[in-house]
């Protein structure tokens, strides 16, 4: 096991740069997941640092050995494709002791580590099977047994989960989370399921146009994101657009919000993001609450969506339980949203999204 | 739609188109147990004696001997260069690959004649004339185009990501090819050395420009002996060659699952 740094890494095809001066650490142990849209340039930094790909410029370490322009054979990692990519025409054990024989491991140690990554998974008994036999979630947890069986130095997930259908991924997400908690591998995770990141991770990193806008812990990330594009992309958020005034955000028709930190000069335009889920719907006015009607309602099971009209023109989407009174709010009625102040987040506006 | 029966009317006329194609098939192969020194149908008597005429023949044994061997010196150098083209055209990121597929995949629509005396002209210019490797050049020119298509085919039906987890998990990129992707891509492999020695094994038009008397295969043997009257003798090689066809077929069928590349 070792930590994993990149230094300056850009990745250009032609004149296009798909990375753009990447730098970040991961410690020994430590789970870091790149979490951003298609395209954003996650995967590619992944590539990158398994060896299938060469950066243009820039430095891969992994502990204290350079392995920039290493082949994927020399590097000692493990990496979870998100198409499972099993050896069809291999039995489950062959496909989980295909690292291991390469490591010149054979006979009765080799079969007790493959067995035991078998056991890991939870997949103990299937070593005769083809991939063919078995369900998609199975197919996974057998890349994963591949992936650990020859301990490498760090393990690396491009998009594990996504080809699984919702209710299984749940199921894995966990199997992932225990795995890791076990191994304590350094690990990279790509993904562009915020749940999944944020879940998983001791940090997440959130890319947007080849540059990591902000890599932190996941709960700075939600509470505190750096910019526009991080404050939009995790959550659920609406986006409102106001003016300083006095240490409050000023909406306009009188309406304000006092948000816990505004480091913002007095007078400069400001983004508010609020979070759908960070917003309580009262029926009645308090300190603070901005006044609205509602304008729409929509009713998905578990949850009630309100889109509520504020006094100035601008519309916000709310989420109420189902449970509570205020989810039979009607189109038409008064209504009064309280927001903790530390859930206010305001940022210049203008600024990179 | 596609799991409707077809009428009966449409059944009947296909039984006959089948039945008048393979009619030549079933004469050669009737003729060829005639113990008349002619052809004729049906058969006069039942005899094996013009097999075991041809097979005593030298001159037919060494065209055999000689056809075989082009075939299988030909298809295996085909699969070698025709798999190791495919790779580098489909994997690596090579500068007008388009036009060096279409280059090598050309010998399929230029009529083999014009190959022929081509290969003839140039083998005359560089002095090689007669030697038994410019026979397996010009057949490997005419056979690779099958293998290509098959490579090109299985590796395009394969997901990179098999082979890119072999190399991460430590193979070197040789190693990676040779366990993982080389046998999952056989079965295409395997219809295509059928096509290219079966391409091989029955060529006329570009053998014939460039054997000498001596390196004489079995198709222009047939091929003169029909120019000097059909005897059974010749329809006895024809059966043999149907029934070695049939063989290898099946053969191919039950290891590689032939069909589904077909």
């Amino acid at each position: 096991m070792s930590n994993l740094s990149l230094r300056n890494i850009v990745k250009r095809y032609g004149k296009t740069e798909v990375v753009r001066n990447a730098s970040f650490q991961i410690a020994e142990g430590e789970f870091v997941s790149l979490l951003g849209p298609s395209g954003c340039g996650k995967t590619t930094i992944l590539r990158m640092v398994a060896g299938l790909l060469e950066p243009t410029e820039g430095q891969i370490m992994i502990g204290e050995r350079e392995v920039t322009r290493l082949p994927p054979n020399k590097r000692n990692i493990g990496l979870v494709f998100q198409s499972y990519a099993l050896f069809p025409h291999m039995t489950v054990f062959e496909n989980v002791a295909f690292g291991l024989r390469r490591k010149g491991e054979s006979g009765k140690p080799l079969e007790e580590r493959v067995n035991a990554a078998l056991e890991m998974v939870r997949l103990g008994g299937y070593g005769a099977r083809f991939p063919r036999q078995l369900s998609g979630g199975q197919q996974q947890r057998v890349s994963m047994a591949r992936a650990i069986a020859p301990r490498p130095s760090i393990l690396l997930f491009d998009e594990p989960l996504s080809n699984l259908d919702a209710k299984l991924r749940d199921e894995m997400q966990i199997e992932l989370k225990r795995l890791q908690q076990e191994l304590r591998i350094t690990t990279l995770f790509v993904t562009h399921d915020q749940a999944e990141a944020l879940s998983l991770s001791d940090r997440v990193g959130v890319m947007h146009g080849g540059v990591i806008q902000q890599l932190d812990r996941p709960e700075e990330i939600y509470h505190r994101p750096a910019n526009a594009f991080v404050a939009s992309f995790i959550g659920k958020p609406n986006r409102l657009q106001g003016r300083i005034e006095a240490g409050t955000v000023a909406l306009g028709a009188g309406l304000a919000l006092r948000p816990e930190r505004l480091d913002l000069p007095e007078g400069s335009a400001a983004e508010v993001f609020l979070r759908q889920e960070a917003i309580r719907v009262l029926r009645a006015p308090e300190p603070g609450a901005l006044a609205g009607t509602v304008a729409l309602r929509a009713f998905s099971g578990p949850q009630v969506q309100l889109v509520v009209r504020l006094a100035h023109g601008a519309e916000i989407v709310v989420e109420v339980p189902s449970a509570e009174d205020t989810a039979s709010l009607a189109p038409g009625e008064a209504v009064y949203l309280a927001i903790r102040p530390r859930d206010i987040i305001v940022l210049p506006q203008g600024a990179a999204s | 739609m596609s799991d409707m029966k077809p009428t009966l009317p449409i059944s009947i006329v296909a039984l006959l188109v089948v039945a008048f194609l393979q009619v030549p098939v079933l004469v050669v192969v009737l003729t060829s147990f005639s113990e008349t020194s002619y052809l004729t149908i049906p058969p006069q008597g039942w005899t094996l004696k013009w097999f075991a005429e041809v097979l005593s023949d030298p001159v037919y044994l060494r065209a055999i001997w000689n056809s075989v061997i082009l075939a299988v010196s030909s298809t295996l150098l085909s699969l070698v260069l025709g798999v190791a083209a495919a790779y580098a055209l489909f994997r690596k990121a090579i500068p007008g690959s388009e036009a060096i597929t279409a280059l090598l995949m050309a010998p399929l629509i230029v009529p083999s004649v014009v190959i022929g005396v081509a290969m003839l002209q140039y083998v005359t210019l560089v002095g090689l004339r007669g030697s038994f490797l410019v026979l397996i050049v010009a057949h490997v020119v005419i056979t690779v185009p099958y293998i290509l298509r098959s490579a090109l085919a299985s590796l395009s039906g394969l997901d990179v990501s098999v082979e890119e987890a072999a190399r991460v998990l430590g193979a070197d990129g040789f190693t990676a090819f040779r366990l993982v992707t080389l046998p999952l891509i056989k079965p295409g492999l395997v219809a295509g050395a059928l096509f290219a020695f079966v391409t091989s094994m029955e060529n006329v038009p570009v053998t014939i420009f460039l054997a000498s008397a001596r390196q004489t295969t079995l198709p222009i043997l047939i091929f003169s002996s029909v120019e000097m009257g059909v005897n059974p003798g010749v329809a006895a090689i024809s059966t043999l060659l149907i029934i070695a066809t049939v063989i290898v077929l099946l053969l191919a069928e039950r290891w590689a699952g032939f069909h589904k590349f077909v």
